[in-house]
């Protein structure tokens, strides 16, 4: 009888114990591969809270880790088209972001439409224009009746985010309709400045958020920030000096950053960083990133390898020891937050341009 | 009266110890996604250790099938469980056995079914399914050959 109840006691750890090694085994993230054969670079992101989104990007990545050039992209095969998507980044001149022809495909790869950005902002497509309804052409009606400026300059200037929002089961019109219910409470606050709007934007957020029609969206919003703000910190000037450093291109990273990233040096001392300050930081980091190991420059990933060893190291840090070198990296991050944020983006524009509706459309529709 | 042998028999611990660390090590050496696990033990100060630890596999990565690379610790971790329940209820006679045995393939294959259907975290695929089941097969018969064979003897 003893044994019995033993084995059921066993049984049930064994359970528990495989239960939590599946749990822990799961991937949650955006993970790499290199095609063997084109030497491409494929990434896949996952998102899988309330459903699983896959995304697949295959293209060419500079020595920096961003993308360059050509981008295959392949969404989730839903109902919703389009499926497959091919971007063009820019070739290594501007941070990451969409510059050039961006072909829109559906599942059996028929061409839909085009869009061109430039600079990461939609500079022309060929959407057919009668997407949008007569209400919000002629400037009748605000709110949900009617599309929002913060919705139409999203739409007009980053419609891939429209698109992909999509992708995750929340609709163009209800995207509408949050930003309907969004301006008002950001005016509310009536932000002066560009800080007072980021604070004022996310004061309202927080409040929408708290809504359970708005859950979903809650969770696309921050996964794809994060994914953005990713993109959008390749270009964070002590990561490339860093692999400066690794590449042999200087003797320190204080020494790549002062030779090639002048104005970044500039504008830390604007923040409060004085060069001494700076340079104890930069060599406390290359000490700290030495001392995990060598790396490989000829592995395709040693971008990644770099970007995971600088977060370990930015946490084992003491930041009362560069408290402002901290203070002001916190404030460069918000910073790639924002630009990675196509709402705030668009909610920002939106409410700066504070024109008649009417006259609003007009710029942006043209005649 | 027959003294009881031990719940889970020596090598069969081993086997099921061994197979389920290589799933786990496969993951840490091979796989370009580190899963939640990795990211905690890099998180617990290992994290140093576990990049010199995938430097060291990082050319034998490079030769092994996707196949292989994504849906070997499903087979190494069905295996396992198969091993250590087979072990534990094979030869018991109560009603309990049912229940306990029911697990393997509810386990192994359920939660295969859940990340399909997206109720689970992860990317339930076919492959994925093949693998589980191989490790289910591989175990299931090597406690019976065991079984027949080696304990066989402990009997007479």
């Amino acid at each position: 009888m003893r044994m019995k109840i033993t084995k059921n006691r066993v049984s049930i750890v064994v359970l528990f114990l495989f239960a939590c090694l599946s749990l822990a085994s799961t991937t949650t993230k955006s993970y790499y591969e290199i095609d063997k054969e084109t030497g491409e670079m494929k990434v896949t992101s996952e998102h899988n809270k309330n459903e699983l989104i896959k995304e697949q990007k295959k293209g060419h990545f500079d020595d920096t880790g961003r993308w360059s050039g050509g981008v295959e992209n392949t969404q989730p095969t839903t109902d919703k088209e389009p499926t497959y998507i091919v971007e063009t980044w820019d070739e290594g001149i501007l941070s990451s972001r969409r510059h050039g022809p961006t072909y829109y495909y559906d599942k059996n790869k028929k061409l839909l439409y085009v869009e061109n950005y430039n600079e990461g902002r939609l500079s022309w497509s060929s959407k057919p224009k009668n997407a949008f309804p007569a209400t919000a052409l002629s400037g009748r009606g605000e709110g949900a009746d009617a599309f929002t400026r913060t919705f139409l300059m999203l739409e007009n200037t980053r419609p891939w985010y429209v698109t992909k929002v999509e992708k995750f089961g929340f609709t163009r019109s209800e995207l509408n309709t949050f930003t309907a219910e969004l301006e008002p409470l950001i005016a509310a606050q009536h932000p002066r400045t560009e800080n007072e709007f980021i604070g004022a934007f996310y004061d309202a957020l927080e409040d929408l958020f708290l809504r359970s029609e708005y859950a979903l969206f809650n969770d696309i919003f921050f996964f794809f920030r994060d994914v953005e703000f990713i993109e959008s910190a390749k270009a964070f000037e002590i990561r490339l000096a860093e692999m400066a450093r690794y590449r042999g291109q200087g003797a320190s990273t204080y020494a790549v950053l002062t030779a090639s990233y002048a104005a970044f040096v500039q504008k830390m001392a604007q923040m409060g960083v004085d060069s001494a300050a700076l340079q104890r930081f930069t060599d406390d980091l290359d000490a700290r990133m030495i001392a995990k190991g060598p790396l490989d420059i000829t592995d395709p990933l040693f971008f990644h390898t770099v970007d995971t060893r600088m977060e370990e190291v930015f946490k084992e840090m003491d930041q009362s020891e560069h408290q402002a070198m901290f203070t002001a990296l916190n404030a460069i991050l918000i910073d790639y937050f924002c630009q990675g944020e196509p709402l705030l983006q668009a909610a920002k524009d939106a409410y700066f341009k504070n024109v008649p509706t009417a006259v609003y459309m007009l710029l942006l529709f043209g005649d | 009266m027959k003294a009881h042998g031990p719940l889970v028999r020596g090598p069969v611990l081993i086997l099921a110890f061994l197979s389920l660390a290589m799933g786990g090590m496969w993951y840490m050496a091979l796989r370009q996604s580190p899963p939640v696990f990795v990211d905690f033990l890099a998180d617990i100060g290992f994290a140093g250790w576990l990049a010199a630890f995938r430097q060291t596999f990082a050319s034998f990565r490079e030769s092994i099938p996707d196949v292989l690379l994504y849906s070997m610790p499903n087979a190494l971790w069905s295996f396992s469980y198969t091993l250590i329940m087979m072990d534990i209820w094979w030869r018991d006679t109560s009603r309990a056995r049912f229940f306990w045995l029911a697990t393997i393939p509810v386990v192994v294959f359920g939660w295969e079914g859940l990340q399909y259907s997206r109720l689970a975290p992860g990317t339930g695929c076919f492959e994925d399914l093949i693998f589980s089941l191989l490790g289910l097969a591989a175990g299931f018969f090597m406690i019976v050959y065991w079984k027949r064979r080696i304990y066989a003897k402990e009997d007479h």
